[in-house]
């Protein structure tokens, strides 16, 4: 019987303990109230995680960071029913959220940082919608080639040249989808990458298949693209400034090269999400997140342009002018030049691109 | 005579060395890998890997003022707990009928049963999105995950409540039986308590396979974020060695609680059947 | 006369009803089309006869097989001989102990586990390092990360703790004085091996087979850390069909997948109850 009570006691105790457990849980789980938080999903080179605290400190707003895998899955997850209040998407991307019915037009008057902005980037004719704005420009790049100096005795200077045997197992490509066809499409002499013919298409699945042996991996996100080089690769096709970034991380040498036959570019922007309840945090966090003091710092860990003026007025205060001009900052109007680069949109034969992709790569 | 019998033949005492040999080469193999890990959460190199350039605790520090991993481990928290309580009470409630009713379908249950354990996590994700958010139409939440996650967690109760159950002595409920005790009685006095270790054990058991899973959860958590969907982020998104602190507490934790359901299963531990 | 039956009730719910349903609505999606990323109630075939008929696809089935069979090999025969030890050589007192320490790392993040081979397989990594140390390389080898073999080696690191428990469990209960007997009485140590310690272990092999090879089919997050482009399995597969909006095709996929997966579990399903039997002990 003495078993007995001892048993039963732990027995009660173990269910009370559990029932404060939860209840404690449920309380403290959602960091006090909900309507503090903001879910931001985007690409990393977007924020920076001192810039989340800070934030949090001094307007006393959570932001929540989801990362974006590509573009279409990031429309197939707000489709779907993603609770999201901030999502990012490149160029051309944003009209197809905007017919989607998945965004809201941003009000400029509503927006104190509006302003900083080039005026290229603030009259984007794709990104405004019956007179409004319909994403916050952030930054573009056109994507190059780079390789290793110390390991790559003749530069690759086009797509073509990524074909060649000795780069068997050592090139890396950004995994996304429709940005990995049109590349091949650019390399194939594809009149419009990003909406090619079903012949232009074949030709570029031809030209993936072939390069396929030589890719050791399709890189998921920026980490992954500045292990490459340590982990056996030694040509990497990706945005500006990566060899700044490769320096800071330690690793080996990079050097870019802008291929022959052209390339692709993207430009992106910050979107509010239509079914957001919270509008006006929204404003508050996109003012926040724009202030040119942490566009600059973001720009020193990702070197590549922004679409912020003031900000560039303040990094060649800071004696960056010249990493500035060197990866083109100011110059906000090329990425809307067809005549330059493709710039990133949804295929108009999506499933055609997927079909391509995955026949490739087998997933 | 079972166990070591002493091993006298020289071929027995050299197969007996070569074996100690292999399976101190096992341990290594499954340690190094947890053992480089928390050797490079101390690494002040910050790529997180080789070479190791020095020794710091900067990235616990850096872990411990990321409020992102603080929401996360409470996220987890919740859920888990959320999760015990659906699946123990499922799994108690069928477990009964499955070790006493005796129907012939049991062979079928029994397979349908460990289905969402043996089937792809992937599959039991996706499906649930499909049906929970397209079909249904409801919002993608922890409680969406909590409903995951315990489609997964509930058989594992179950089949641990169930092989107790069935290891129960029937004796002693008919012994309880004939000193007048009707069916609740016996079920509150003589079963329940019998069972309660094995409970526990699959409450505990539960909550590890909840707070560890990803990919259900990956798919049905919407915004939030659980601590393995974290980790999986910085994985593949974060530069710093910080992944591997959290790694370390993560270990930490789950010795902690494995301890505890150790120790509390032993004092609970009943002398209904000697082994 | 049904109230013995009503403890199913919330199981039928959670994992009939609930499960149940979004299988058959997966079931249903893998026989209905995809237009403009809805799924339409088109009754077709198409999306089966897509998977079998394109190369690519055959070959990552293929592939995903041939990687959990040797995976499944290499664990159960790397846990075979470490079972028989602890079972054998380890004084009573010390095998629990042992066989813990043993799964412990089990309980680390499953994340992490995999995570933690990048830095030992890279050219950066351990098993690089260790080789240029002792002079065997000059340079560091490319094969161990982003391919077939680094897949197989991470998923045998993962599911060996569900090797071992089998193993042990049906190799504890095993009497090994009857090896001596059935040599006492005229057999040769190989027959006796054959006719008296086979057939006795062989369903907990067959379990532990059952219990490593069936999860490893439905593998997603390993093959895309450290697979490359080299090994992809089904899962990845079904991952992407799904992320690109091709839900039919990838529900045909997963399908596929589970479709094997039951068949396997229906003609093993004898070994279930000897692993809920061996839970109970542990």
């Amino acid at each position: 019987m003495h078993e007995g009570v001892t048993r039963r006691t732990a027995l009660r105790l173990g269910a009370g303990g559990a029932a404060a457990a939860y209840l404690a849980a449920c309380g403290g789980g959602a960091g006090g109230s909900e309507d503090n938080r903001i879910l931001f999903k985007t690409w990393e080179d977007h924020y920076l995680p001192e810039q989340l605290t800070e934030i949090r400190r001094q307007d006393d707003i959570a932001v929540k960071v989801s990362f974006i895998d590509d573009n279409l899955t990031n429309l197939q997850q707000l489709k779907r029913g993603g609770r999201f209040d901030v999502v990012s998407a490149d160029a051309l991307w944003v009209p197809k959220f905007r017919a989607e019915g998945l965004i809201d037009t941003l009000d400029p008057d509503d927006l104190s940082t509006w302003k900083n902005l080039y005026p290229a980037a603030r009259n984007v004719s794709f990104w405004t919608d019956a007179g409004k704005p319909t994403c916050y420009p952030h930054g573009w790049s056109p994507h190059l080639l780079y390789y290793n100096p110390d390991e790559v005795t003749t530069p690759p200077d086009s797509w073509a040249a990524l074909l060649d045997r000795k780069y068997r197992g050592k090139v890396v490509l950004p995994k996304e989808p429709n940005d990995i066809l049109a590349k091949a499409g650019v390399a194939t002499g594809a009149a419009k990458p990003f909406a090619m013919t079903d012949a232009e298409l074949a030709r570029a699945k031809a030209y993936l298949t072939e390069l396929k042996p030589n890719i050791l991996k399709l890189a998921q996100a920026g980490t992954e693209e500045v292990r490459a080089f340590s982990e056996g690769a030694t040509v990497i096709s990706t945005i500006l400034g990566f060899d700044l970034r490769m320096e800071e991380a330690g690793g080996p040498k990079a050097r870019g090269v802008l291929p022959r036959e052209g390339t692709i570019a993207f430009a992106d922007g910050e979107m509010v999400v239509a079914s957001s309840p919270k509008r006006s945090l929204v404003n508050r966090f996109l003012e926040a997140d724009f202030q040119p003091e942490w566009i600059a710092k973001r720009f020193l860990k990702y070197p590549h342009p922004h679409f912020d003026e003031k900000a560039y007025k303040l990094l060649v205060d800071q004696g960056h002018g010249e990493l500035a001009d060197r990866v083109l900052y100011n110059r906000p109007e090329l990425p809307f030049d067809p005549e330059q680069v493709a710039l990133v949109a949804p295929p108009p034969n999506q499933t055609a691109y997927t079909d391509a992709y995955n026949e490739v790569f087998g997933a | 005579m079972r166990g070591t019998e002493p091993v006298v033949s020289r071929l027995g005492r050299a197969t007996r060395a070569l074996l100690g040999f292999y399976a101190f080469g096992i341990y290594l193999f499954v340690f190094a890998p947890i053992a480089l890990l928390v050797l490079f959460s101390f690494n002040a190199n910050p790529s997180g890997a080789f070479p190791v350039t020095g020794l710091t605790t900067r990235w616990y520090d850096a872990m411990l003022a990321d409020y992102e991993l603080r929401d996360s481990f409470w996220t987890s928290l919740e859920v888990a707990i959320q999760v015990v309580v659906l699946s123990t009470f499922v799994g108690i409630t069928a477990a009964f009928p499955l070790a006493r009713s005796g129907t012939r379908f049991l062979g079928a249950i029994r397979v349908w049963i460990t289905l969402p354990i043996m089937l792809p996590g992937l599959l039991i994700g996706i499906s649930l999105l499909i049906l929970l958010s397209t079909v249904l139409g409801l919002e993608l939440s922890r409680r969406t995950a909590v409903i995951g996650q315990a489609i997964f967690t509930t058989p594992f109760v179950i089949m641990l409540l169930t092989a107790r159950l069935e290891g129960l002595d029937p004796r002693l409920e008919w012994a309880a039986g004939d000193l007048g005790a009707d069916a609740l009685r016996r079920l509150m006095h003589v079963v329940l308590p019998a069972v309660a270790p094995a409970i526990l054990a699959g409450a505990l058991l539960a909550f590890t396979l909840s707070f560890d899973e990803f990919i259900i959860t990956l798919f049905l958590i919407g915004g939030d974020q659980t601590l393995p969907l974290y980790i999986f982020n910085h994985v593949r998104y974060g530069i710093t060695p910080a992944v591997n602190a959290v790694a370390s507490l993560f270990l930490l934790g789950s010795l902690s609680v494995l301890t505890l359901a150790v120790v509390t299963t032993r004092m609970l531990r009943l002398p209904f059947r000697r082994r | 006369m049904l109230r013995k039956y009503v403890g199913f009730v919330p199981a039928a719910l959670l994992l009939g009803g609930l499960f149940g349903f979004a299988l058959v609505v997966t079931v249903l999606y893998s026989f209905w089309e995809v237009s403009d990323f809805e799924v339409k109630a088109n009754w077709t075939l198409g999306n089966y006869e897509y998977l079998l008929s394109v190369g690519t696809y055959a070959r990552t089935f293929g592939a995903t097989l041939a990687m959990v069979a040797s995976a499944t090999v290499l664990t159960v025969g790397a846990a075979f001989p470490f079972a028989y030890w602890l079972t054998r050589h380890v004084s009573p007192r010390w095998r629990r102990p042992l066989l813990v320490a043993v799964v412990l790392p089990f309980f680390a993040s499953y994340l992490l586990r995999i995570y933690a081979w990048i830095a030992i397989l890279g050219q950066n990594g351990a098993i690089n390092r260790a080789l240029q140390a002792a002079g065997i390389t000059d340079e560091p080898v490319s094969l161990f990360l982003f391919n077939r073999p680094a897949v197989v080696l991470v998923l045998v690191y993962l599911y060996f703790p569900f090797g071992v428990l089998a193993l042990y469990v049906s190799l504890e209960r095993f009497d090994w004085s009857q090896l001596n007997a059935a040599m006492d009485l005229g057999a040769s140590p190989l027959v006796a091996l054959r006719r008296v310690l086979l057939p006795q272990i062989g369903p907990g092999v067959v379990t532990a087979v059952v219990f490593v090879a069936i999860p490893m089919l439905g593998e997603y997050v390993t093959p895309l850390l450290v697979g490359g482009t080299k090994g992809v399995m089904a899962g990845n597969l079904v991952a992407t069909f799904f992320d690109t909006g091709e839900y039919s095709r990838g529900a045909a996929a997963a399908l596929l997948i589970a479709g094997f997966v039951t068949a396997a579990l229906v003609y093993f399903r004898r070994s279930l109850d000897l692993a809920a039997a061996a839970d109970a002990r542990h």
